[in-house]
């Protein structure tokens, strides 16, 4: 009987403890859990034949192979009483950040890309995830090393991306809104374009102009992660693009040229402004020296005229004659004829 | 002194019996993604994939109590797995050695094919891999490879699908991850290759600057220069209209006004003035011999 009772009491203690011990648990803030009994999760009914149905951004063949369901997720709170059966799984919801290199089969500081005119550069940067609360299955589940698989993809398509960059804007490394002379001259519109071609091609130049662009692109292109491994992508910040030294060296003599060119041109647009503005104000003062050289002559027509048409010319004359007389008060000598002189001469 | 005994037996009970179940493969609990091969006189007699807590005796009946001593119980695990194949020697339609990078993820879809068909299934995938990647690659141009590479990936899926399912396999997502050059001799030649390029470009670029220099100061001479053209044109325009005018109205005037501006300029002046009468040759030459 004695022997009943503790036995019985050894039970309750086991059970007892096994129950306040490991079935209470609670979830903090930036957690979501997913509770297991004997090893199943708690699916959401019909949630895999919505996922079926069709995801945007995942192709036919990608729907099939990345086919989870829904779980039923344990939000943040608690205590949470869990039975002796189930395990609670836990996940960190927050965002978290990876750098590109990273690679846990390999040790680097930088991945390498061959750009389309096929140089060797590094590539590095970061990304920013987090966990997928809507699509936990994946991650906990579905997928053995989720973030490998997202490095794996993301490298993959920045790889490929980098093979095929051109910029999209032409690639000109002569800025046409900088060099333009500014009256749409067609000759200075076929020397920038000579430029321009001869810029095509490199590649490294446009890839450090278009960083933005790469990294939306990326973006754009990891969209299905979280349908793929639970794994959500915040942003794709691609920080540098290292090509060898000599490249950087002959990329910078480039922005220094073009620095030197507008430098040129600028001034010249400046020396060309102020001889036009010199020469347009030659011609103002050279039309109003000939204005004030006709003022009096205007002026004495007009005098002359008016006294013709009060005395006619003989009025002309003797006004004439009157003008002359200051010019025998300067005179050195005079010649006087005589009336028979007047007379031979009649 | 029976008390103790009941006591740690009461403890104790529960992990022995549930030992002895497993022991005894009267219950199993399948994970998520994971399935369980029963074998029992050297013979699959099934396979449980769904998670849960599962009784075999209720698939395979009393025969499920021997697996124990006359069988197993094989644990597979069917999550989504990847695997990166680095720096596989391939050359192109030039001869150019190239290394690239396979990355492929792999499922495992049929255990028993998994575990039965194939003694090394992921060594084999990799070679399936490995050798797919070099066929579908090799003698491709060099461009293509370097630029095509997704579609490249679906065919080396494509080729390498079939035989993965034999062992139970099904490959996932397929990507060249990386293609690289590895002869150190041609990275060092194309990174000079673009060097000689961008430097050709920075002279080309000085070159246009200089141009554009050029017209611009052109330009410039030629308005300057018609500027002072018109500068020099303005005077002889304007006083040539006035007199114009003038002489349109009376011929006489234009006479008188420029008589007496002349008289005027010679007063202005300090030059010596000789008044003498019209047709006074002679006497001018006698006026010279009588300064002398």
């Amino acid at each position: 009987m004695f022997f009943l009772a503790a036995f019985v009491a050894g039970l309750i203690v086991y059970s007892t403890f096994r129950v306040l011990a490991g079935c209470l648990y609670t979830v903090s803030p930036d957690q979501r859990a997913v509770v297991t009994s004997f090893g199943a999760a708690q699916i959401m009914p019909g949630t895999r034949q919505a996922a079926d149905a069709g995801n945007p951004s995942l192709s036919d063949d990608e729907v099939q192979r990345y086919e989870y369901p829904q779980v039923q997720v344990i939000r943040p709170g608690g205590p949470y009483f869990k039975m002796p059966w189930q395990t609670v799984h836990k996940v960190t919801v927050a965002t978290q950040a990876v750098d590109l290199s990273w690679d846990p089969s390999k040790y680097q500081e930088t991945i390498e890309a061959v750009t389309k005119d096929n140089l060797t550069t590094g590539v590095n940067g970061q990304i920013r995830y987090r966990i997928s609360e809507s699509n936990l299955y994946p991650f906990l589940f579905g997928v053995t090393s989720p973030l490998e698989h997202v490095m794996g993809y993301f490298v993959s398509v920045l790889r490929e991306r980098i093979a095929n960059f051109v910029d999209p804007k032409g690639q000109s490394l002569l800025e046409a809104t900088e060099l333009e002379t500014g009256d749409g001259d067609g000759k200075a519109d076929a020397a920038s374009s000579s430029a321009v071609e001869l810029s095509e091609g490199v590649s490294i130049n446009d890839l450090r102009k278009n960083l933005p662009l790469l990294n939306q692109y990326m973006e754009e292109q990891c969209r299905n992660t979280t349908a793929r491994y639970g794994i959500e992508l915040d942003a794709a910040l691609i920080t540098e693009i290292d090509p060898p030294a000599e490249v950087d060296r002959a990329l910078s003599a480039i922005n220094s040229t073009r620095n030197q060119v507008a430098a040129d041109i600028s001034t010249a647009r400046a020396d060309s402004e102020q001889q036009i503005t010199m020469s347009a104000r030659a011609v103002e003062i050279a039309t109003n020296n000939a204005q004030a050289e006709v003022a009096p002559l205007q002026e004495l027509a007009g005098t002359l005229a008016s006294i013709k048409k009060e005395g006619g010319s003989a009025c002309l004359q003797a006004y004439l004659r009157n003008a002359r007389v200051p010019l025998f008060k300067r005179a050195g000598r005079f010649l006087i004829k005589t009336s028979s002189d007047k007379g031979a001469n009649q | 002194m029976s008390i103790i005994p009941g006591f740690v037996l009461g403890l104790a009970v529960i992990p022995i019996l549930l030992g002895l179940a497993r022991a005894f493969g009267l219950y199993t609990c399948v994970g998520e993604c994971q399935s369980q091969v029963f074998t029992l006189f050297g013979k699959v007699i099934g396979t449980i994939d769904q998670a849960g807590l599962h009784f075999p005796i209720s698939y395979y009946g009393p025969r499920a109590m021997l697996i124990p001593f006359f069988g197993k119980k094989y644990v597979v695990n069917t999550a989504l797995r990847q695997h990166y194949l680095r720096s596989q020697m391939v050359n192109s339609e030039e001869g150019t050695p190239m290394g690239v990078g396979i990355w492929y993820e792999m499922q495992v879809k049929d255990p028993v094919a998994y575990l039965f068909t194939n003694a090394n299934p992921d060594g084999s995938l990799q070679a399936n891999v490995t050798s797919s990647t070099i066929s579908t690659l090799s003698n491709l141009e060099m461009e293509k490879m370097l630029e095509d590479r997704h579609s490249l990936s679906r065919t080396v899926r494509a080729a390498v699908s079939p035989l993965s399912e034999k062992w139970g396999y099904r490959l996932g997502s397929v990507y060249i991850r990386k293609v690289e050059f590895t002869d150190v001799q041609m990275v060092e030649n194309i990174t000079e290759k673009v060097v000689k390029r961008l430097v050709q470009v920075t002279s080309a670029m000085k070159q246009d600057g200089e141009n554009r220099v050029g017209l611009i100061k052109s330009e410039t001479a030629f308005k300057v220069s018609q500027k002072m053209a018109e500068a020099s044109a303005a005077r002889p325009e304007i006083v040539g209209k006035k007199l114009n005018e003038i002489a349109k109205l009376d011929p006489e005037i234009l006479d008188t006004v420029q008589e007496v501006m002349e008289i005027d300029n010679l007063l202005e002046s300090d030059a010596a003035i000789d008044v003498l009468p019209e047709m006074g040759n002679l006497l001018i030459q006698l006026g010279d011999r009588t300064r002398l």
